[in-house]
């Protein structure tokens, strides 16, 4: 093979860099240091200033600039970056940076394509500000679709383990920015979840955001193995790596509800290596705080994980043990230390790839955790239906113990946590292709890519996504500040497929339950790629449509300034077939009564819940009518979420 | 003389504050119960001097030219409600008793601390807002505006302050000084809550709150904030350094970097800078609310009269008195009721309105505010919508409302009277 002469190296794939493994806030440890690996960008802009990630290094307190941090310069190129330091403003760039890009391929690979953010025209990346201000806090506004961090001085009495006065960095957490850069993804994908309507809502961002930190974190095997070799014993019992965990600096809720999951039935005490754990199904009905509600959906997802991990290396435990299961006294041998921890490290991403999968199936509004869990088994069928590593099983397991049952299921079994298949239904398909005759012949049994059709959703699924707004007609009244971004000047979307798949709906709504006699929108529209069980490279279609009740937000008193709304996710294979409608019906005259009922329901729900909010609500005596307007949508505020005034 | 078949309620219109005279009749003499006497800073009547109310007060207390009180009730410390102890013409009050939250005990140590940690992270606000006014630049106020919202924020702190001398005529003033009896409730023994006091025969009175449910007692304790508080003031000492995380040689302010507009805008500069303004006020409200908490919550049966003073409490109060099976039943029964922290949204619970009170009892309310800018909420229209649609009759202390003050209400400009039949 000849080359020539001026042979060019093509760009490297991936890109080292160093970061913190442990939270320096809580301390230093032996191996704090790691080397993760995220995809290279090439004309990488010093900042670092990538495609989808920008930091910007703006001081708000001391209104300055700190020098931004060029991760092409060779000499920093060379060593995987810059050494980690505190004192170097370079490498929280570096580190924000890397943990952003890592959690965005984290979810790229998951969900088979890649995510883009709907940010602001002329901004189109999510901007990370590491020193943004002075506060014990960091949150992602979505305002400024923007992640602030803050950075403050260990007390100089109660230091804990940092040097009094000492600065302690917010964005040197991996588990932080990873929560926070989640926040924006999820926004993301789906931005009416942002609004309230159910005690589920804010618990879950924070809930999914602090899983996708956590199994993140454990898909780093250095970090693991290190654990893993002190810990020696007991890797029968969950609760050294839930010790792991709040060493990251995980404090969600103080980790309330994960370490009372988990914890001995006496409560609140110490987590105790010896004793069984025992998750409490009460406390899915009793605590409200989104922190401490989110920490019971980790507290299952880490259940689940747990449980698959530990099957997975029994064999290893019974080749070590040669069967007695009696681990030799002294330290483990390091290969099975290594292959202990490839294990959980392997797990992990197993587990993280199915929590955000799990997405694709979700209703576009209105999410409750039981939702979530039908999305998660759902997912986790299509791409392997045997279930192999028991992983579905466990995770069923880990809802039901904690109290979380979906809406309209007639029982806990596999099958009926599975959203209802459509085909079959007498849904019509899709129309992919002009020939009516086509589509309706379309056989699911027959995967084929309609070249126009795929041509057309590679090319502008992502523009068409990316500005909804762009819709003339059935424009939301926007409230949570979820203005549609004037990007009058963004390149002209391809409105084909809206316009399909608007008509389409409005042809089906009742078979949808979407309303017909209320404008539809079209919220969204994406393709999904995955390979099937027998190897096949499958592409199917996802598609959000929503409506809203429009009279109901201005009865303020009762609506609390929230919208109530009606959506479905629809899911469709390459040829048109319909697979899924995953619904969150508004009442019609035109639905069945049972449909209505369910719709009926979750009015109820949302209403009741403004109560419940409006009841502790102390803002709400001290505000204006602006405040009083909009309050509930307030409250799923990140800034306050995260602050900690503390009690 | 004195053998009426009702008891006469009085309203001073003192501001946005509470002050409630109540006359029992009792054989020979009316038996006078004074709850509250306090104005909020940032409420003082501008059309009604405080000081002129007081006089008021203290005139209509008199019996053969000695003022006289058979009992004092002061809901929570809150200087809205009890402010008007300061004034030395106290000290010439006969006052047979004085009854407070069990918060002011100062032999319980719950209470002592709970004490402590309120006044002293109030004390710690106010000062704090004191030093951004003195010394705006320090902390970054540029702004006229933002420099009279911390003026706003400090008037709605002053609440929350001390009162000591209030507090000292409640504890150890009045005429006869620390000879009175002093009972700081409720019980914890809930049996110990249904009172009858022998000064005012045939009257019970039924100490619904402060509850002792967990959450309450934690809801006393003001937000920590213990970060903020450091920072802000490093911020105001001008002889600590300010926090420059990073060695002066990193970092270019926007004016020296040619590109600062580009890498960020003007305006994003600005909204990072005032990320954390609202602290100072959701600091302030914590506190507030911190203190209605302790407030006392009860009601005084005689007769066919229910009169119901919830005082300030909260929620958390509330829902233990509505969970309470007599407490309830008695709750039903109200047919005087003042509304709860001077009508606001949520001192008020929707289930009371709807499912407790009965459309039988015509129900009189009374609602003691004063408006303030800040409190643009207060009272709650829809609240009062609410209650003139159950049937049941409020009054305002501050003004006369559309079309006009119903029946069995008489109002004078210094107070507002109704009668309760027995």
């Amino acid at each position: 093979m000849k080359r020539s002469f001026d042979f060019k190296q093509p760009a490297a794939p991936r890109r080292p860099l160093k970061i913190y493994a442990f939270d320096p806030m809580i301390g230093r440890r032996q191996g704090g240091r790691i080397i993760i690996d995220i995809p290279n960008e090439t004309d990488l802009e010093a900042g670092p200033k990538g495609k989808r990630i920008k930091v910007i290094d703006y001081d708000g307190a001391n209104d300055v600039f700190y020098s931004p941090v060029n991760l092409d310069d060779p000499a920093i190129l060379m060593q995987n970056g810059l050494d980690p330091t505190e004192s170097d403003p370079r490498f929280h760039q570096q580190m924000v940076y890397a943990v952003a890009m890592k959690v965005l391929e984290n979810f790229d690979i998951a969900l088979g394509r890649k995510i883009k953010f709907r940010t602001r025209p002329g901004t189109p990346e999510l901007r990370l500000f590491p020193h943004a201000f002075q506060g014990e806090n960091a949150f992602y506004d979505p305002g400024m679709k923007a992640i602030l961090f803050g950075y403050f001085r260990a007390d100089e009495k109660d230091p804990g383990p940092n040097i009094p006065g000492q600065n302690v960095f917010t964005c040197l957490s991996q588990d932080i920015i990873a929560h926070e850069v989640t926040h924006a993804i999820v926004d993301r994908l789906r931005r009416y979840f942002r609004e309230p309507t159910n005690r589920d809502v804010a618990a879950f961002h924070e809930g999914f955001s602090d899983i996708v930190a956590i199994f993140q974190h454990f898909t780093f095997p250095a970090v693991l193995r290190e654990h893993i070799r002190e810990t020696r014993g007991n890797l029968h019992s969950p609760n050294n790596l839930i010790m792991l965990a709040s060493e990251f600096g995980y404090s969600t809720g103080e980790g309330k509800a994960l370490r009372s999951a988990l914890d001995p039935v006496d409560g609140n005490g110490p987590v105790n290596p010896e004793k069984k754990p025992m998750p409490d199904p009460t406390l899915y009905r009793t605590l409200l705080e989104p922190h401490d509600r989110g920490s019971i959906l980790v507290a299952a997802v880490f259940d689940a994980f747990f449980k698959t991990y530990q099957a997975r290396i029994d064999d290893l435990i019974r080749i070590a043990t040669g069967g007695t299961g009696n681990l030799p006294e002294g330290d483990l041998h390091p290969d099975l230390v290594n292959r202990i921890a490839q294990e959980a490290s392997r797990t992990a991403q197993t587990v993280l790839n199915m929590c955000i999968r799990a997405f694709e199936y979700l209703p576009p509004i209105d999410i409750t955790f039981g939702d979530y869990l039908r999305a998660l088994v759902t997912a986790d069928f299509e791409l392997s239906p045997s279930d192999d590593v028991g992983l579905r099983a466990n995770m069923i397991e880990a809802f039901r113990a904690r109290g979380i049952y979906p809406d309209n299921v007639a029982s806990l079994a596999e099958e009926s946590l599975r959203w209802e298949s459509s085909e079959g239904s007498g849904l019509p398909n899709l129309p992919i292709y002009d020939d009516p005759d086509k589509n309706a012949a379309a056989d699911p049994q027959q995967v084929c890519l309609s070249a126009y059709w795929l041509e057309s959703i590679l090319d502008s699924a992502y523009k068409a996504s990316s500005s909804p707004e762009k819709q003339k007609s059935d424009s939301l009244q926007p409230n949570v500040k979820l203005k549609p971004e004037k990007d009058d000047d963004e390149e002209d979307a391809s409105t084909a497929i809206l316009n399909v798949l608007r008509t389409y709906a409005k042809d089906n709504a009742v078979a949808l339950d979407l309303d017909p006699d209320r404008p539809i929108r079209v919220e969204g529209f994406h393709p999904v790629f995955r390979v099937n069980p027998r190897g096949q490279l499958l592409v199917e279609m996802v598609a959000q449509f929503t409506q809203r009740d429009e009279k109901f937000q201005e009865h303020y008193d009762v609506s609390g300034g929230l919208n109530l709304r009606g959506g479905t996710t629809v899911i469709a294979s390459a040829n048109g077939v319909v697979r899924y409608v995953i619904s969150k019906p508004l009442e019609s005259e035109k639905f069945s009564p049972q449909k209505n009922a369910e719709a009926r329901m979750r009015r109820e729900r949302q209403e009741a819940f403004v109560r419940e909010l409006d009841q502790t609500d102390m803002n709400l005596t001290w505000s204006n009518y602006g405040y009083f307007r909009n309050r509930i949508a307030r409250s799923l505020n990140f800034k306050a979420i995260h602050r900690t005034l503390g009690k | 003389m004195t053998q009426d078949n009702h008891v006469s309620i009085r309203m001073y219109n003192i501001g946005f504050g509470d002050c409630f005279l109540l006359k029992f009749p009792a054989p020979k003499r009316h038996r006078k119960v004074l709850i509250d006497c306090g104005v909020h800073f940032l409420g003082r009547n501008k059309e009604q001097p405080f000081d002129d109310v007081v006089k008021q007060l203290i005139e209509d207390i008199k019996e053969d030219g000695v003022p006289t009180i058979d009992l004092v009730i002061a809901t929570h410390r809150h200087q809205d409600h009890v402010s008007g102890f300061e004034n030395e013409v106290w000290n010439d009050v006969e006052v047979g008793e004085v009854w407070m939250p069990w918060t002011e005990n100062y032999e319980d140590k719950q209470a002592i601390e709970i004490l402590l940690s309120q006044s002293s992270k109030a004390k710690k606000v106010h000062q704090l807002l004191d030093k951004m006014l003195t010394n705006p630049k320090l902390f970054g106020l540029e702004h006229q505006e933002q420099i009279d919202q911390i003026k706003e924020i400090k008037g709605f702190s002053e609440n929350s302050l001390k009162n000591p001398e209030a507090m000292n005529m409640l504890h150890h003033g009045f005429k006869r000084k620390n000879d009175i009896p002093r009972k700081y409730l409720p019980f914890r023994d809930r049996q110990l809550n249904t009172i009858k006091p022998d000064f005012l025969p045939d009257v019970t009175v039924h100490v619904m709150g402060p509850s002792f449910d967990d959450k309450v007692i934690a809801s006393m304790e003001p937000p920590k904030a213990e970060q903020w508080f450091k920072m802000m003031e490093d911020r105001g000492n001008s002889e600590t350094p300010p926090v420059f995380p990073f060695h002066a040689d990193w970092s270019r302010k926007p004016a020296e970097l040619a590109t600062a507009n580009e890498i960020l805008g003007r305006r994003d500069r600005r909204r990072i800078q005032t990320v954390d303004d609202d602290t100072a006020f959701n600091l302030a409200k914590g506190v507030e609310d911190a203190v209605n908490g302790t407030s006392l919550m009860m009601m005084f049966h005689v007769g066919n009269a229910y009169l119901f003073f919830p005082g300030d409490a909260q929620h958390g109060t509330w829902q233990s008195a509505l969970e309470d099976d007599e407490w309830r039943e008695l709750l039903t029964k109200t047919n005087f009721y003042k509304v709860g922290h001077h009508g606001s949204h949520n001192a008020t619970p929707k289930e009371f309105v709807h499912k407790v009170l009965r459309a039988e009892s015509k129900c009189r309310a009374m609602v003691s505010v004063y408006p303030v800018k800040i409190f643009e909420q207060i009272p709650k229209d829809k609240l009062l919508a609410d209650l003139v649609a159950l049937p049941a009759e409020y009054v305002r202390s501050d003004k006369v409302v559309d079309p006009g003050d119903p029946e069995g209400f008489v109002r004078t400009p210094l107070y507002v009277d109704t009668k309760i039949p027995i």
